[in-house]
C-alpha cells in the first residue's frame, strides 16, 4: 500500500526549503504525478528514486517553475510559487541537469559569468568565486577558457556543478547529474559530489534511478513509481520494511549493494 | 553585333564631347516613358532628342513596362510623356468612347484627365495576325476567316494581346476562333517560336521589322476586326506651362513618321542590332546626341542600382523578418499565422508581385525594392524562428533554471545559439533576390535586369548577357560574402565538434 509519508494533505508548509502538496501533472493520458505531497527539509540531502517515467524528474522541475501542476500547490521556503517569485527563487536555487545544460556558444566562464553578470558582480569578483570553486569541485584553472565541447564528459558536470554554485544558492536541485558518465569518472564525482554537499551544508535534492547513488548521497530515499510516492524513508527501511513488492523488487534489483541490518 | 554597337557609342561619345545644348527652355527634366517594345522605346528616344534640340533636358525611362503601367504613371505624374496608339486609348484605356474616335475627339475626352495627345506622327501600326508565307501558301490561307478551316494550328500570342479588350477575346468571338489552341508568350520570342517551326500563328504589329525577315504574311482581317492604331503622344497637360517648347516639338512631330520609316527604324534596331538612340538621332537628322554610356560606366551604373535595391530591400528585411520570427517563436500560435503568412507572399508569382507593388509605390525602385523587401520576409523569419525553436530543451530550461530575464536569455544565448540558422535564411534571401531583382527593369527599376529585357526584346545574346552574367557573378559573391561573415559571426564554441583542440 503506498504511504504518502510526507506529511498530509492541507499541512502548513512552512518549515521546509521546497513542499508539494497534493500536486497532479498530467501529459495528455499520462499521470506524471498523481496527488503527491512531500516536504524537503533545509539543509537535507533528499534522493528521488524510481524507474524512468516515475515522475520524480517532473517533481523536480516543478519545484523550480520549470513547469506547473495541474492541481495542488508547490511552496518554496513556505511561499506558494507564483511567477513573480520565480527568478528570485531562481537565483538561490542551483539546478543541474544529466548533460550539463551548458551553453556551447560559451567557454565554461562565459558560463558561469552569466548570471554574476546580470547580479551586477565585477569581472574581479566573478573571477575570484569561478577560482574559488573550481578549487572546491577539483577543476583544473586552465579547463575554464574552454568550450564546453572541449571539456570531457566529467569535466563538464563539474563546470555545471560550478555554474549552479556560483551566487551560493541556498539549495541544488540535481536530475541525474551523472547519468551519463562512464563508470570510473561516475565513482569519482560521486564521491567529490558527496564531500561538496558536507561541506557547503546545502539543501540538495537528487533525481536517479541508482539505489546506490541515492544511498550513497542521502539519508532520506523517496521511491516513486507511476506519479505517486511508493515509500519513503532510509535505505533500511526500504530492505527491511518495504512498504509493497515493487520495493522488494527494486531493491533486489540492484547487486552489490551494503548488506544492511544482518 | 556588340562591336557596331560600341562603334555607335564612340561617335555618340564624340559627339556629346562637342558639345551639348544648353537646357533652358523647360522648368525641370521632361520624363519620357515607354513600353517594352523596340518601337515604343524608339519613339521614346525620338521624343527625347527633340527635347533636346529645342533646348529641354529630359530623361528617357526606357521599357517600363505594358500598356497599363505606362497609362498609370503618366495619370500620376510619374513621366510626363509616352508614345501611345489611338487604338489602345478607344478600345482599351478610355470607357465609353467611339471605337474609331480621332484624334480630335481624344483630345477632348482625355483634357478632363489633365492629359494632351499630340496630332498622329504618320503611321497605323495595328494589330495584325500573321503566318509563315510558305505555311499560308500550303494551307491555302490568306485571310483570318481561312484559320477556321485549320483547327491543328498552334497560336503564340503575346500575353498583352491575350488579354486586351481589344486583341484576342474580340477577335476569336468575332472570327470564332474560340477553340483555337493558343499559349501566351513574349512577342520577341514569338517570332523564334514560329521561325523554329513551335508554334503556326502569331500576332505582330504592322510595323514590326520582322515581318520582311522572317518571311511572313499578315493574313486579312475580312471581318473588319482591328482598329486603327494611329501613333501619337500622350503628355501631361501640365507641360504646356513648364515645358512649352517640349509640346511645340512634339507637335512638329505631326505626320513625319510614315509606316515605312517606322518600320525602316525597327529594323535597324531588332534585325541591325543599332542602338535605339542612334537610330532616332539619325531619322531626325541629329548626329548623335545620345545618352549612351560607355560599357564599363553602364555596367557600374547598373550595378549600383541593381545592389541597392537588394541592399535596401534586404536590410528592411532583416530588420522585421529577426523580430517576426522571434515572436513567432515565443508565441506559438501567432507563429504558425506567421509563417504562414510570410510563406503565401513567397506563393505570388513575382512577376505579379512587382506588378502589385505599382499602385502602391508607382513606378521604379520604391515598388521593387518593395517586392523584393516581402520576398525576403519568408526565409529569414522561418530560419529564425527554426533556429530557436532547435535548441535543445535542456539548453532553453538551463537557462530559464538560471533565473536570467527572457530578454537576457533572448540576446546572450537564444539568438547567439540560433546566429547560424538566421544568417542562413539571410542567405538565402540575399541570393534570391539578386536574381529576383533583375524583374524590377519591368517596371521601371533598373539594374541588371535592363540589358536582358532589351536583349530579350531585341533578340540579341550579348546584350541578354550583359545583365545575366553579372548577376550571376552578383549572386555568387554575395553567397560567398554571407559564407564569410557566417564564419565570422558563428561562435566559436558552435563551431568546434569537428577540430577539438
Amino acid at each position: 500500500m503506498p504511504s504518502d509519508s510526507g506529511q498530509p494533505s492541507g499541512r502548513h508548509p512552512g518549515a521546509d526549503a521546497f513542499a508539494v502538496d497534493s500536486v497532479t501533472r498530467r501529459y495528455g493520458a499520462v499521470l506524471a504525478l498523481d496527488r503527491i505531497s512531500l516536504g524537503f527539509a533545509r539543509g537535507r540531502t533528499t534522493a528521488l528514486i524510481g524507474s524512468s517515467g516515475s515522475g520524480k524528474s517532473t517533481l523536480l522541475r516543478l519545484l523550480l517553475g520549470l513547469d506547473w501542476p495541474d492541481a495542488g500547490t508547490v511552496f518554496a521556503d513556505g511561499e506558494p510559487l507564483r511567477r513573480g517569485n520565480l527568478p528570485a527563487l531562481r537565483r538561490r536555487t542551483g539546478y543541474v541537469i544529466q548533460e550539463g545544460g551548458l551553453f556551447p556558444h560559451l567557454t565554461a566562464f562565459g558560463n558561469l559569468a552569466l548570471l554574476p553578470r546580470d547580479l551586477g558582480w565585477s569581472q574581479e569578483r566573478t573571477h575570484r568565486r569561478a577560482l574559488e570553486l573550481a578549487e572546491l569541485v577539483r577543476l583544473p584553472d586552465t579547463a575554464l577558457e574552454r568550450f564546453p565541447a572541449e571539456l570531457s564528459g566529467g569535466q563538464r558536470q563539474r563546470v555545471a556543478l560550478m555554474r549552479a554554485l556560483m551566487p551560493d544558492p541556498d539549495a541544488l536541485l540535481l536530475d541525474e547529474p551523472l547519468g551519463s558518465l562512464d563508470p570510473v569518472v561516475r565513482h569519482e564525482l560521486q564521491d567529490d559530489l558527496r564531500r561538496i554537499f558536507g561541506e557547503l551544508r546545502k539543501t540538495v535534492i537528487l533525481v536517479t534511478h541508482d539505489l546506490a547513488e541515492a544511498t550513497w548521497f542521502a539519508e532520506r530515499l523517496v521511491l516513486m513509481r507511476h506519479g505517486r510516492v511508493v515509500q519513503d524513508g532510509t535505505f533500511a527501511d526500504l530492505h527491511e520494511r518495504p512498504a509493497d513488492a515493487f520495493v522488494t523488487s527494486f531493491v533486489a534489483a540492484r547487486r552489490g549493494l551494503p548488506v544492511v541490518g544482518a | 553585333m556588340i562591336r557596331q554597337r560600341l562603334a555607335a557609342m564612340v561617335l555618340v561619345l564624340a559627339a556629346v564631347a562637342v558639345g551639348e545644348p544648353a537646357a533652358a527652355a523647360c522648368e525641370g527634366p521632361v520624363r519620357i516613358g515607354s513600353k517594352a517594345f523596340t518601337e515604343s522605346v524608339l519613339l521614346g528616344e525620338v521624343a527625347r532628342l527633340r527635347a533636346r534640340a529645342v533646348g529641354c533636358e529630359a530623361r528617357h525611362r526606357r521599357e517600363l513596362g505594358g500598356t497599363r503601367i505606362l497609362w498609370e504613371a503618366l495619370r500620376r505624374g510619374e513621366i510626363d510623356a509616352y508614345p501611345e496608339y489611338t487604338g489602345t486609348l478607344t478600345h482599351e484605356l478610355l470607357d465609353d468612347i467611339m471605337p474609331d474616335a480621332g484624334v480630335a475627339d481624344l483630345r477632348a475626352r482625355l483634357a478632363p484627365l489633365g492629359l494632351g495627345i499630340s496630332d498622329a506622327l504618320g503611321f497605323d501600326n495595328t494589330y495584325a495576325i500573321g503566318m509563315r508565307a510558305d505555311t499560308a501558301a500550303r494551307l491555302g490561307i490568306r485571310r483570318i476567316s481561312d484559320l477556321l478551316a485549320h483547327p491543328q494550328l498552334r497560336y503564340g500570342l503575346s500575353s498583352e494581346f491575350l488579354n486586351r479588350a481589344d486583341g484576342w477575346p474580340g477577335l476569336s468571338a468575332r472570327y470564332g476562333l474560340a477553340d483555337a489552341v493558343v499559349r501566351g508568350m513574349n512577342h520577341a520570342l514569338a517570332y523564334r517560336a514560329l521561325a523554329s517551326d513551335a508554334i503556326d500563328v502569331l500576332d505582330l504589329y504592322s510595323t514590326d521589322a520582322e515581318i520582311a525577315y522572317y518571311g511572313l504574311v499578315t493574313l486579312e482581317d475580312d471581318r473588319g476586326y482591328f482598329p486603327a492604331y494611329q501613333a501619337v503622344f500622350l503628355y501631361r497637360l501640365g507641360l504646356h506651362e513648364t515645358a512649352p517648347a517640349f509640346i511645340d516639338a512634339l507637335d512638329a512631330l505631326a505626320g513625319r513618321i510614315d509606316a515605312t520609316a517606322m518600320r525602316r527604324m525597327n529594323a535597324a534596331v531588332k534585325l541591325d542590332g543599332r542602338e535605339e538612340a542612334d537610330v532616332a538621332a539619325e531619322f531626325l537628322g541629329i548626329s548623335g546626341a545620345a545618352d549612351a554610356d560607355g560599357f564599363r560606366s553602364r555596367l557600374i551604373a547598373r550595378s549600383i542600382e541593381h545592389l541597392r535595391l537588394v541592399a535596401i530591400s534586404l536590410g528592411l528585411a532583416v530588420l522585421i523578418a529577426i523580430p517576426l520570427g522571434v515572436l513567432a517563436a515565443r508565441l506559438r500560435r501567432l507563429g504558425h499565422v506567421v509563417i504562414a503568412a510570410t510563406g503565401i507572399l513567397q506563393t505570388v508569382p513575382s512577376l505579379a508581385m512587382f506588378v502589385f507593388m505599382i499602385p502602391l509605390f508607382g513606378i521604379g525602385a520604391a515598388p521593387a525594392i518593395a517586392a523584393l523587401f516581402l520576398y525576403s520576409l519568408l526565409p529569414i523569419v522561418r530560419n529564425t524562428h527554426a533556429g530557436l525553436v532547435g535548441i535543445a530543451p535542456e539548453l532553453r530550461e538551463s537557462a530559464a533554471a538560471l533565473g536570467l530575464p527572457p530578454m537576457v536569455r533572448l540576446l546572450r544565448i537564444e539568438l547567439p545559439l540560433a546566429t547560424r540558422s538566421m544568417l542562413a535564411g539571410i542567405k538565402i534571401s540575399a541570393v534570391i533576390n539578386v536574381g529576383t531583382a533583375t524583374l524590377g527593369a519591368l517596371i521601371g527599376a533598373g539594374g541588371y535586369g535592363q540589358p536582358i529585357l532589351a536583349g530579350i526584346r531585341l533578340d540579341d545574346i550579348g546584350l541578354i548577357l550583359e545583365g545575366a552574367v553579372p548577376a550571376a557573378i552578383l549572386a555568387l559573391l554575395v553567397q560567398g560574402w554571407f559564407e564569410w561573415v557566417e564564419r565570422a559571426l558563428t561562435p566559436r564554441g558552435l563551431r568546434m565538434p569537428s577540430r577539438a583542440r
